[in-house]
């Protein structure tokens, strides 16, 4: 086996002492000559018609230089699917949700920017508004968008083999219906943006985005403006778990301020607004129904899902279908059926939030397993082992498991956890479980998602630039991406330089995405980096006088394989094109490459049954909670949480440990205190102090093991885990609750007044 | 406009501020000092942590007069002369950064915990450290380097991290 230099090193992100000193710069930190500040106007209420927006008196006040409504931009829409977007940046008919944008300002200072926005008079009628999609769906109900009768944003129907004939062959069939909130990114830096034209009327837009090539092509189809007078890019990204990969009117509006003022706006959200007016996770309702003989093989699974849209279409129907498809992923199983429907209300959308609909359908599917283990008297993990999937397995849906280490993660979780021990005794504590099956290459199926591109120059002093599409907003994809040039190349980490997310110097990426980065941007960036080591082999081999078959480079070195300590360094190979003219090399070309690649594995689904492997790579993994309930109060704390989890080839076990520790810690918030709470359409949670985030005394003790399986595709038999963390924590912590008091809570999060009042149930019956 | 003195990072500065500024934005609107960070403004995230007269406070909740006569640390006057403070390298090398926006705070906020506190407990640590959140890393590896600190000066035998 090769040996690896770099590879598997627990390297410290390239950006540390940047952000460990406080010289990092964020959005809000960058300031322009002549810049302004731009704020938003949002709707006071939660569906009605804008009858007059009166800017007068908001345009008297001093230091503003615009204000702009619907009226002064084109009538375009937003969103991540151009086919689906029903959003104007400023809206012009109806407001649909309480935080609608329905006019902004831009003003020499932030306070002038809020004083005018509280000073422009929008005279609106309400309308009846509906909240709930059980609600919307109602003959009768208020109709949100004209153009979608009966409040539905779409339908998902997705059929795999038979599962009528699966249910009729099944000993026991299980139904039930979960329940899952609406959970908030609350990055800790909130979405901004920087907009600037300059004389010749090109835009820079610096943006907190996690897909600048996809965000260029949006503000380029909304402002009607072409793409190549538009550079998207980005200062350091204080988080994103999929808000950013997103669509939010932010940078559209920003654009508009600037364009309207010929002069820099900078535009952030305030927390509050944050909390109001940004993507959150799609709420849903999953009623799931499992066939099982009566030795524990599953033999089928129905799923029907009720997804909240909110307002307005983004991603619901992608996240609704991504998470139907995985009844007929997780675990083997023979037959399966999803029929989804998207519906909106008068509320925030959603919008991508980690895993992409896999948490929430996870949580049903896993606590189902556990409820089907107590019916047929088998304990949970053995039926988990049972069913697992196995490398070579192609799913009924069309998912190809060129790697799969489920049973191994599962074993492993189990055993380090205790399970044995600990299962079914001393209460009030208890031990559950989950698993996860989730992609591991992003997918194919969004923005030339089968394809990543990378850009390597190596300079005369043997470093090396790298340019990729790919921004960090917190993940680590600049050190792993760094690390895998370094190694193909054979220099040092700290070698490398990495340019990310600029659409003026980075080949076109689809960006941050369901875990796509190391996978896909990690073997573009290895096929670049190999090229440009052929390139200083040709050199050293010129300067040693061998044949390039028998030189190798590792360390900053090109040395000959046979006799490592006749080398030439990177920098000697790569020497300054003046000096190379003696050496007879062609004066004046540096050493660069480009490269794309595109996975050979994966496909489009078909586009009636939803059947096809639409990553090149998947991830599995077994998560362990224990916890203890307190009877008195129905408080649950979450003692630890044990997490094995099949990731390929550990690039950086150190960065792949902090993702999924991070995940899980999103894990926890999810399953025990995080939902946006309404009352009539208002936020009830617009500060931290009430959207309950978990602090370091919330979060339990977490174990990672991290399994490696060498995905043959994977560069360095990597596969992306950035979203794995997260997937399996609320079914572990559900079924570790039931472990512990013998309540089963099938609506998150499971706040204590539930457990509570599941508790008086049990004991009346 | 009112008149204020502050010593920040070793530094006497005389400012003219609005009464109703908070120190947050005098240290990054005035001050330029950009690595405190502001993510709520409500105290309720951490993220602006400075160490005002010996101890952790959200700056954003200090108006810039209260602060008048104090003497002010904030993360760009932890490191000496180029040498990063054992927290900050700690933070380096365990992977307690991810995507940085809390990290100033964070940092700051455990050095004025280890100040007061030099040998804790994890419990401790992770009661020192909750009002300042992270969403990224799920405090394991801030709570691992801190702990690592903690050790490294016990071994040292000093008494605080300086």
């Amino acid at each position: 086996m090769k040996k690896f230099y770099v590879i598997g090193k627990r390297t410290p992100r390239i950006d540390a002492m940047d952000q460990v000193t406080g010289h990092a710069r964020y959005l809000p930190d960058l300031e322009r000559p002549r810049l302004l500040y731009g704020a938003i106007v949002r709707s006071p209420i939660p569906h009605g018609r804008i009858l007059h927006i009166d800017t007068s008196r908001a345009k008297r006040v001093t230091g503003v230089k615009t204000v702009i409504t619907s009226e002064d931009i084109p009538d375009t829409r937003l969103g991540f699917q151009v086919g689906l977007a029903n959003k104007r940046p400023l809206t012009s008919d109806k407001v649909r949700y309480i935080g609608d944008e329905i006019a902004a300002v831009a003003a020499e200072s932030e306070e002038a920017a809020r004083e005018a926005c509280s000073l422009i008079d929008a005279e609106l009628e309400a309308l009846p508004a509906v909240f709930d999609p059980e609600s919307a769906l109602k003959p009768g109900a208020p109709l949100i968008h004209e153009n979608n009768p009966g409040n539905v944003s779409g339908d998902v129907h997705r059929a795999f083999g038979d599962v009528e004939e699966g249910f009729s062959g099944s000993d026991n069939v299980v139904e039930a219906t979960y329940r899952t909130s609406a959970v908030a990114h609350c990055c800790m830096e909130t979405r901004g943006a920087l907009a600037e034209f300059d004389a010749q009327g090109r835009l820079t837009l610096w943006s907190t985005t996690q897909l600048p090539h996809v965000l260029r092509e949006v503000v380029s189809f909304v402002l009607r403006f072409p793409i190549g007078k538009i550079r998207v890019c980005k200062a350091h990204i204080g988080g994103g778990f999929g808000s950013r990969a997103s669509m939010d009117p932010l940078d559209c509006i920003c654009v508009f301020l600037a364009q309207k003022t010929g002069r820099p706006v900078r535009l952030i959200k305030a927390r509050s607004e944050e909390l109001v007016s940004d993507r959150i996770r799609y709420p849903m309702i999953i009623t799931l129904k499992t066939g099982v003989t009566s030795d524990g093989r599953l033999m089928a699974r129905q799923a029907t899902i009720l997804t909240d849209g909110g307002a307005y279409n983004e991603q619901g129907l992608a996240v609704t279908g991504r998470a139907g498809s995985k009844v007929a992923h997780l675990y083997r199983v023979p037959h399966a059926k999803v029929d989804a429907k998207v519906v909106f209300t008068n509320k925030v959308w959603g919008g991508a939030f980690r895993g992409f609909g896999d948490p929430q359908i996870t949580f049903a599917i896993e606590s189902q397993m556990d409820e089907i283990a107590e019916e047929l008297g088998i304990d949970p993990l053995q039926l988990r082992l049972l069913n697992a999937n196995q490398q070579g397995d192609v799913t009924v849906g069309g998912a190809r498991l060129t790697s799969c280490g489920f049973t191994e993660c599962l074993k492993r979780s189990a055993a380090l956890s205790g399970w044995k021990e600990k299962r079914g005794k001393s209460k009030p504590r208890g031990i559950g479980m989950a698993g996860l099956f989730h992609t591991g290459a992003g997918s194919v199926t969004a923005h030339g998602g089968a394809f990543s591109s990378a850009f390597i120059k190596v300079e005369y002093d043997g470093s090396v630039d790298l340019m990729t599409g790919v921004p960090d907003a917190g993940q680590g994809s600049d050190t792993v991406l760094a690390q895998i040039a370094a190694e193909e190349l054979g220099v040092h980490v700290d070698q490398v330089r990495v340019h990310a997310g600029d659409t003026a110097i980075t080949p076109s990426t689809l960006g941050v995405r369901g875990s796509r980065e190391t996978f896909m941007a990690g073997n573009a960036v290895k096929m670049a980096a190999l090229q440009a080591k052929m390139e200083l082999i040709k050199r050293a081999a010129s300067i040693l006088n061998v044949e390039e078959e028998k030189l190798d480079s590792a360390e900053g070195k090109i040395y000959v394989k046979s006799n490592p300590r006749r080398f030439v360094t990177v920098a000697q190979a790569a020497a300054k094109p003046m000096y190379d003219y003696a050496r007879n090399f062609p004066m004046g070309v540096p050493i660069s490459a480009s490269a794309c690649y595109t996975d050979p594995v994966s496909e489009w689904p078909d586009k009636a049954t939803g059947y096809g492997n639409i990553s090149a790579a998947w991830i599995f993994g077994a998560q362990v909670a224990e916890v203890e309930v307190d009877t008195e109060t129905g408080q649950v704390t979450v003692l630890n949480v044990v997490s094995a989890h099949d990731v390929g080839k550990a690039i950086n076990p150190m960065a792949i440990e902090g993702q999924l520790e991070g995940g899980i810690a999103q894990g926890v918030g999810m399953a025990l205190t995080e939902s946006v709470m309404w009352e009539k359409g208002n936020v009830l949670t617009q500060q931290l102090a009430d959207y309950k985030l978990p602090t370091a005394l919330d979060v339990p003790k977490i174990t990672t093991i991290l399994v490696e399986t060498n995905d043959p595709e994977g560069p360095f038999g990597a596969k992306g885990v950035g979203e794995a963390g997260i997937i399996p924590t609320a079914p572990a912590i559900a079924n570790a609750i039931y472990d512990a008091v013998g309540v089963r809570i099938r609506e998150l999060p499971m706040t204590p007044d539930k457990i509570l009042i599941a508790l008086r149930k049990k004991g009346r019956l | 406009m009112k008149k204020v003195r502050f010593e920040i990072n070793g530094e006497i500065v005389h400012l003219d501020v609005e009464t109703h500024w908070t120190l947050l934005q005098v240290l990054r609107r005035t001050l330029h000092l950009t690595g405190t960070r502001s993510g709520c403004e409500m105290g309720d995230c951490g993220a602006c942590t400075v160490i005002l007269n010996g101890r952790a406070c959200n700056s954003c909740l200090v108006l810039a007069v209260e602060a008048d006569g104090g003497s002010i640390v904030t993360i760009e006057g932890l490191a000496r002369s180029g040498e990063l403070h054992p927290i900050q390298r700690a933070f380096v090398e365990h992977g307690a950064i991810q995507c940085g926006f809390c990290t100033p705070g964070m940092v700051m906020a455990a050095k004025a915990f280890l100040d007061k506190n030099p040998n804790p407990t994890e419990d401790e640590v992770r009661r020192g450290l909750a009002g300042n959140i992270c969403r990224c890393t799920g405090y394991a590896k801030i709570i691992e380097a801190l702990l690592a600190v903690s050790r490294a000066m016990k071994n040292t035998g000093q008494e605080g991290a300086g």
